[in-house]
């Protein structure tokens, strides 16, 4: 509105002027920006109220002596001011705004800043980036393209399971996961994952803390602020209408060996037929310490699995079959659809979207199906800003149970596995593990939720100076959860065989299901409803001063409040009466409501939590002459988690302040000889200092001193045996950071560098305490960390031609690394998950998180030392085995534009951490591995470079030789010794890599398109576990696992909101890589 | 900048508005999930203390004595390499850890209810209680550690490293809680509340706890038979003033109202060992097997092939000792055959089920599994419904056979105070026959085995011998229901004999564990340091009573 006032009355008053001027000539001319001639700019004489508008077709015509200047300026383009000379035609290009200031990129609390006034590192990804390989989350779509960012999917399937880090860890048992904002309202990741890509504008990554330190606690580890689409301008509906098709396979699978078949070795019962008799073969084992492939006894076919519904076994070649295990896995596909209509005209926006997304993942069965409706709207009436979205999203997923990837591992590689799709586990490939095909149909985890995020913005200007908004954001999340297990009952030991052609089991041809080892799976369903609900308010004050012509004031002045339920209700029940009826009236055996087991915990699914959080804070930035920037920043927060009036009187809560400050200085505009310098176009040089509390590692209640009813018991009470300090305080980070940003030659390089540490103090964390204490373990704060790291950002643009053709190229490198400082006294080690043999540990010195477990008992030498059995020893104590995060991430984006054609392609690459994979003890149990096979196994093996306990060099093969010893040493010691079972995580990944082809615009624009874009991408494509630059010999981790993937996948406090990377388990689907192709369409 | 100031005073007002307000929005940080520990009161506390803490005695430290005990061996038809560390005696900071993580914990709330404020003797019978069942547990925690946390045990957060306690002082602090107990007990005031059904051991019969503390201060006096020294004195004193006891008259048990309900709601030892709560055989009850010393003490020799190598019948090589040649009649009840009706056995050790009748094909076939009557109902005290019979059943924290074979061995190693050594040992075994519901055989067996020096009482002469056939007789009453008290027995003693797997490295069974991972990483300025090597030899760290 202001802008128009000034213009009618520039207007009226060069109207009124211009004849007392009558020397002046007339200068005529056109003006227009980068999509034409531009109606409406207006067209003044500097220093004078003389001025006029453009026309229609963009021209004007105005009057003015020689010397003096014109100024062009027109809402949302930079002003230009050019010197009226001899020509009286001039045509002027207006631009873009944010080529005069720089990008204006959003941060917290929607404060939209220059870049140039930013104090810490961030990068912004833009919607183009997130979507050019059409994945499907936004999350995902990240990984490999911001420096310091690691993004890992930690357990993949219809739903994955992802998980957001930035720079590294700063604390032990809270909360690392950076935190996502979504217009403005602080959200959660779990949200951003279902947000359709093609809806969002930008996602800003704030890595630096001082970026975050406006959202207090909440940022400590760094914010995602998505900005979704606005409704388009031009007065006119366009309607944007993009489909896209993926086709998902397996990426890899383990490795196993193919010497040897089916069978145990020491399991001489299964005779008959042409076998040999005695010989290990047993055609029911999920082992492969059978016979050799090659051994000239074996006939060519051998019955394999148990016998069939038809009373026969089914035959097979002696001999492997290459990846034998893909069979069980389908093609899975995934369609995206989205329909966006948008209009806007100068005033309002208004944007409706409509995305569909159906994936049939790897796993037949295992699905997920979801529709986003989003609509958006703004409008500016008068002083008032109003504005709003609302996004609903209805999502239905169907997964079975992760385990069933160990039973698939009970594989030999001689066994037709698509033949056993029958799905019995009475006519399975072996007794002794569940048919996946059986499990796949019975234990099904269902989960339908509605969310609901609602938004509403509104803005008022007092005057020039000062304006007021006020946000306010509801999300619910409304889930219904549904898991059964059809079981396996009683029934089925009693299953008889009858063993044809004298076939016979230890001269028993005729053993049950129960005899040959067989067991049963009870029956359950659970269901259960999730409504967790958050509001979300802010309210800020915006003050805008210049104090002198070089001095500029920014401030804001906000409170925020924040409101969280969870509320969980849920029943369920053992043992269901009539098979396949999920329902309360069919359980024989209801669970109680304390009852807990591997799969439920009733006191979890029943319990209500409610956190308010308040926080008020100040911003205020300064800004001189556009080249130097101050940023202070103070926040004071206080947290319903610390206040107890439940029998804990140590428990108080005064609230925390902490404050921020940042400096920005662009020599390349303060110093005149910089200026328009062709080498060095732009640099920047900025430095912040950041104080933030933390208190995620404290959960709502965790300072009550309660009682817990008795677990396994419905009567009586218990003291909880992991409590939480009644004096907790919050972590507090410091954070110092000092970060470069340059551009060289025309832009065409670009090179940014920042380098931080980050000191956490009082980590809070669990620390196990002596059982005799009576407790298990104490939530406290418990030492120190220090977090340094660096980061390198590389942008190369080698080609760029007047022909069209453009080369971009993208190189990054981040490092960081965390250490333990100090822990309490008394504690040098904290494990955050362990099992018997390997766990993750903080422990001071060292890096965090930290693998340790037990190793083989070597001599100075390095030599591994056996006993008088040639096995080795294992040492009683947890040894280091290597650090959980890598040594750094390099990042790789590469693109080549040529008119409508662009090919893209991201890459990353993770080295110098470990992973422990759990999939190594369930293919060595079985005798899988390709370890156990790499030698003559009647002979023995002999560990390499072995010595007895004299130091003599060992030649007596473990267990005394032969294959009895080696099965012996792979089932008991290889497998159940941490060092073997922790691989290289190493990995590089070609994330994505996609193609595109608009059409010419006029090929186009006479159907009345205005865009159309078809794409064909990859995403996953090539995955190389291990170094590719040191060769083969470093690929220690043979398909076991992808190193992203971790324990906890479902981050929670129990486990420590998924901090203990490097632990992976078996409870996995494996690693994908789709292909795929979309269509774009805008008219 | 003035003008700015004056401009944001108006602020100052709303910031404090909401600093005030803040507040009570929000004290909102009341758990509706749970209750305050000010409602913690004892008859809330006692019933799940009680249970919790025999759920340890009966799984965790059952499975370890009856395979340390080798009454127990691993299905090898099934499972390859069962119970490879058992065997092998591979101890580590993490093997059982269980025994001792799980009682500290559980142990935690009788400490909450001894702590209690008792001024007018209203929680007389409530404290004692708790002292009585605490002594109990306690005295395992020193039996397979030594050394351990006492004084400074269960103060929680005030003390999350507690100091150790030499392990004497320890017996003698458990021994002075006995006493105390049986005081409260007795000067208990008519006001003093009585626990009756929150007591779920002994439903508030008080006498009846006084006849448990005489039976567990028995038990502690025993297990310090070798002590010498002021020890003894000490220990002999102790014993004059306990040896007109009463001792128990009949087994205490526990049982809070265990059903079928669900899993939550069942005999531990059954959801252990054999079903869950829906009555599906869990994976234990096809996986522990009978073992081949087992099977050799509890059959004939004409019915054991002995390995088919004419194996030495001596249960242990050298030691002059030949297993009895009786067949017993707990043996079906203690083990049932895993398919058809030959009985098979595994050595612990043997990679095949080894022992068999002589006519039976010793390499084939599933080994005898764990008798569900014999081991988990216990007098047979139901109609034999599957598993609602076997849920439902009491839990044997002390059997009265278990008692018998203490007074016996107290007859024989201080005659002067006790007496009925025979009549003792004689009811014990009586009392373990009607325990595994056997029906016939149960007075010949008697007689036979007390013809039998090592095995039975009445033929045995020497002290060894004597001592030797009370503790065997006590194993086999204990096998399955409580195995470690005999597992300690033989750390004692020696008795009964026990073979070690044949895949032991070491050779012979450790005095003791190593203290557990917990307290290395969690109290590692007071937890001794040992090695593996240290439980295998007798030294400072071996409980008193064996040093």
């Amino acid at each position: 509105m202001r802008s128009k006032f000034k213009w009618i009355f520039t207007l009226l008053l060069a109207l009124t002027m211009q004849f007392s001027f009558a020397q002046e000539k007339t200068i005529t001319g056109v003006v227009s920006d980068a999509t034409g001639p531009l109606p409406g700019a207006n067209v003044v004489v500097k220093g004078t109220q003389r001025g006029v508008s453009t026309g229609f077709d963009g021209s004007y015509s105005i009057k003015a002596k020689e010397g003096e200047q014109l100024v062009y300026s027109f809402m949302g383009l930079t002003d230009v001011v050019k010197t009226v000379g001899d020509a009286s035609v001039m045509n002027i290009s207006m631009q873009d705004d944010t080529k005069k200031l720089g990008e204006v990129v959003v941060q917290a609390f929607g404060i939209k800043k220059r870049k140039d006034a930013v104090t810490s590192s961030q990068q912004q990804v833009s919607n183009k980036e997130l979507t050019q390989a059409s994945n499907p989350s936004v999350i995902t779509s990240l990984a490999g393209k911001v420096s310091g960012v690691q993004i890992n999917t930690t357990s993949n399937g219809a739903n994955p399971n992802t998980r957001i880090v930035m720079r590294g860890m700063r604390s032990i048992s809270g909360d690392n996961r950076a935190l996502v904002v979504i217009d403005g309202a602080i959200s959660s990741a779990e949200i951003l994952a279902q947000l359709p890509p093609d809806i969002v504008e930008s996602a800003n990554i704030i890595k630096g803390s001082q970026g975050a330190a406006l959202y207090g606690e909440q940022g400590v580890n760094g914010v995602v602020i998505v900005t979704t689409k606005k409704g388009g301008k031009g007065d006119k509906i366009k309607v944007n209408v993009n489909t896209s098709v993926d086709f998902e396979d397996l990426a890899f699978l383990p490795e196993r060996q193919t010497k040897y078949g089916q069978g145990w070795a020491t399991d001489l019962s299964f005779t008959g037929g042409s076998l040999p008799g005695g010989n290990g073969f047993v055609p029911w084992e999920n082992g492969a310490w059978g016979p050799a492939f090659n051994d000239p006894n074996m006939p060519a076919t051998v019955p394999v699995g148990l016998p069939q519904a038809d009373g026969n076994f089914l035959f097979t070649k002696w001999a492997p079959i290459k990846d034998n295990i893909a069979q069980f896995f389908q093609l899975g596909a995934t369609n995206q659809t989205g329909v966006n209509l948008s209009y806007g005209n100068s005033k309002s926006n208004i944007l409706l979207s409509y995305n569909r997304q159906e994936t049939e993942f790897v796993i037949k069965n295992d699905n997920l199906i979801r529709n986003t409706i989003t609509l958006k709207a703004d409008t500016k009436l008068g002083k008032w800003n109003l504005g709003g979205n609302i996004n609903y999203i209805v999502q239905g997923t169907s997964e079975t149970d992760g385990d069933l990837y160990n039973d698939l591992m009970q594989t030999a590689s001689n066994i037709p596995v698509g033949r056993f799709n029958h799905g019995k586990n009475e006519h399975h490939w072996t007794v002794y593990y569940k048919s996946p095909y059986f499990l796949r149909d019975a234990v099904r985890n269902d989960s339908d939720s509605d969310v609901l995020n609602a938004t509403a913005d509104f803005g008022y200007e007092l005057n020039k100076n000062i304006s007021v908004s006020l946000r306010a954001n509801y999300l619910e999340n409304y889930r219904r959860r549904f898991q059964h297990n059809d079981g396996y009952g009683n029934s089925f030991l009693d299953f008889e065989y009858l063993l044809q052609d004298d076939y016979s089991y230890g001269g028993d041809n005729a053993p049950t299901y129960g005899d040959l080892g067989g067991s049963t799976i009870a029956s359950y369903y659970v269901e259960s409803v999730n409504k967790s609900s958050k509001f979300y308010s802010d309210f800020l004050i915006n003050l805008n001063y210049d104090f002198t012509e070089n001095i500029s004031f920014k401030s804001n002045i906000g409170f925020n409040v924040q409101d969280q339920k969870l509320l969980n209700s849920g029943r369920g029940g053992a043992n269901l009466n009539t098979p396949g009826w999920y329902n309360m009236q069919n359980v024989l055996n209801p669970y109680g409501p304390t009852y807990s087991d591997a799969v439920v915990n009733m006191r979890d699914l029943n319990s209500d939590f409610r956190t308010r959080k308040v926080g008020a804070f100040v911003n205020v930035d300064l800004d001189y002459k556009d080249y130097l920037f101050f940023n202070v920043t103070g926040r004071y927060d206080k947290s319903s988690v610390l206040y107890d009036t439940l029998g804990n009187p140590g428990a108080k809560n005064d609230g925390y302040f902490y404050p921020s400050v940042g400096v920005s200085f662009i020599p390349t505009k303060a110093f005149v000889n910089l200026e328009n310098n062709k080498i060095l176009n732009y640099l920047k040089l900025a430095s912040s200092y950041v104080v933030v509390a933390n208190t995620s590692a404290i959960s709502p209640y965790d300072v009550n001193d309660i009682i817990e009813p008795s677990r396994g018991y419905p009567r009586g009470f218990v003291f909880p045996s992991a409590p939480t300090a009644p004096n907790i305080k919050p972590e507090y980070v410091t954070t110092m950071e000092a970060t470069v940003n340059s551009s060289w030659f025309d832009d065409r390089i670009t090179l940014d560098a920042s380098v931080y540490q980050q000191d956490t103090q009082d980590l809070i964390s669990r620390r196990f305490v002596s059982r005799a204490s009576g407790l298990a373990s104490l939530t406290t704060n418990v030492g120190d960390l220090r977090n340094k790291g660096f980061e390198l950002d590389l942008g190369i643009t080698p080609i760029k031609t007047s022909g069209g053709f453009v080369w971009n190229m993208k190189a990054s490198y981040a490092t960081f690394n965390t250490k333990i400082t100090k822990l309490a006294e008394g504690l040098e080690s904290a494990p955050l998950l362990r099992n018997g043999f390997v766990g993750v540990f903080a422990e001071v010195g060292e890096d965090f998180p930290l693998i340790k477990g037990t190793k083989y008992v070597r001599d100075v030498n390095g030599n591994i030392i056996v006993d008088s059995f040639g096995n080795p020893e294992q040492t009683s104590t947890y040894e280091k085995l290597g650090k959980a995060s890598p040594d750094y991430i390099l990042g790789f984006t590469n693109s080549f534009e040529y008119k409508g054609l662009k090919l893209t392609a991201v890459a990353d690459f993770r080295t110098g951490h470990k992973i422990y994979t759990e999939t190594i003890g369930s293919l060595g149990f079985a005798g899988h591995l390709v370890e156990s096979a790499g030698f003559d196994r009647n002979v023995g093996y002999v560990i390499p470079g072995s010595v007895d306990i004299d130091g003599n060099t060992n030649t007596l093969p473990v267990g005394g030789g032969g294959y009895a010893g080696v099965q012996d040493y792979f089932i008991n010691t290889y497998t159940g010794t941490g060092e073997t079972n922790v691989v290289d995580a190493t990995a590089l990944k070609i994330r994505e890599i996609a193609l595109s082809y608009s059409l010419p615009s006029k090929l186009i624009e006479k159907v009345g398109i205005e865009n159309f874009r078809i794409g064909i991408n990859a995403r996953n494509p090539f995955v190389f576990l291990g170094n590719p630059f040191k060769g083969k010999m470093t690929y220690s981790n043979k398909g076991y696992t992808d190193p992203e993937a971790s324990i906890s996948d479902e981050p929670s406090k129990r486990n420590f909101y998924g901090n203990a990377m490097g632990l992976s388990d078996i409870g996995k689907y494996p690693t994908t890589k789709t292909y795929g192709f979309t269509v774009n369409v805008t008219f | 900048m003035y003008r700015i100031m004056k401009k944001i005073k108006f602020l100052i007002p709303v910031l404090a508005f909401f600093l005030y307000s803040c507040d009570e929005y929000l004290d909102i940080n009341d758990t509706p999930n749970d209750i305050g520990a000010v409602n913690a009161t004892a008859d809330k506390l006692l019933p799940a203390a009680q249970h919790e803490s025999y759920v340890i005695q009966a799984t965790t430290m059952n499975t370890l004595g009856n395979v340390f005990s080798n009454a127990w061996a691993g299905n090898v038809s099934s499972f390859a390499g069962p119970f490879d560390n058992e065997y092998r005696l591979n101890l580590s900071t993490s093997f059982y850890s269980g025994i001792w993580d799980g009682l500290y914990r559980s142990l935690n709330n009788f400490q909450a209810i001894i702590d209690m404020d008792n001024e007018n003797g209203d929680l007389n019978n409530y404290q004692a209680i708790a002292k009585i069942t605490r002594a109990h547990y306690m005295q395992y925690i020193v039996d397979l550690y030594g050394d351990a946390p006492f004084s400074e045990s269960w103060k929680g957060k005030e003390n999350l490293t507690p100091a150790y306690d030499n392990d004497e002082d320890i017996y003698k602090d458990l021994i002075a809680d006995l006493e105390e107990a049986r005081n409260l007990i007795d000067n208990a005031p008519t006001t003093a509340l009585n626990p009756s059904s929150n007591d779920v051991m002994l439903k508030g019969q008080m006498a009846d706890w006084i006849k448990f503390a005489n039976t567990l201060e028995l038990r502690l006096l025993l297990r310090m038979s070798n002590v010498t020294g002021t020890l003894a004195t000490y220990r002999d004193d102790k014993l004059a003033a306990i040896a007109a006891g009463p001792f128990i008259t009949n087994d205490v048990i526990v049982n809070p109202g265990y059903s079928a309900a669900s899993n939550a709601h069942m005999n531990p030892a059954v959801l252990e060992y054999v079903y869950d709560a829906g009555g599906n055989a869990n994976q234990n009850s096809t996986f522990l097997t009978m073992s081949g010393h087992a099977y050799k003490c509890l059959q004939s020799t004409a019915t054991t092939n002995y390995n088919n190598t004419g194996d030495s019948k001596e249960i242990i090589s050298g030691s002059g000792v030949f297993y009895p040649n009786v067949t017993d009649p707990r043996s079906l009840r203690l083990f049932a055959p895993g398919t058809g009706s030959i009985r098979r056995a595994v050595t612990q050790g043997a990679t095949v089920a080894n022992i068999t009748t002589p006519a039976a094909n010793p390499q084939i076939g599933k080994p005898c599994v764990i008798g569900i009557l014999g081991h988990f109902n216990l007098y047979n005290t139901h109609g034999v419904n599957g598993v609602k019979d076997y849920a439902t059943e009491n839990g044997y924290v002390m059997t009265y056979a278990e008692a018998c074979f203490l007074q016996a061995e107290a007859a024989v190693r201080w005659p002067s105070l006790f007496t009925g050594a025979q009549s003792a040992f004689n009811a014990g075994i009586n009392r373990s026959m009607s325990m595994r519901v056997v029906l016939n055989g149960a007075p010949q067996y008697v007689t036979a085995i007390n013809n039998k020096p090592w095995f039975g009482l009445t033929a045995s002469t020497t002290f060894n011998q004597k001592i030797h056939a009370i503790l065997y007789q006590k194993w086999i009453a204990l096998m399955g229901i409580h195995g470690i008290e005999s597992y300690i027995d033989y750390t004692r003693t020696g008795y009964p004999l026990t073979p070690l797997a044949l895949t032991a490295t070491q050779a012979r069974k450790p005095y003791r564990l190593m203290y557990p991972q917990s307290e290395y990483s969690a109290n590692a300025n007071h937890v001794p340091v040992m090695t593996e090597s240290d439980c295998f030899t007798k030294n400072t760290l071996t409980p008193f009573w064996a040093q």
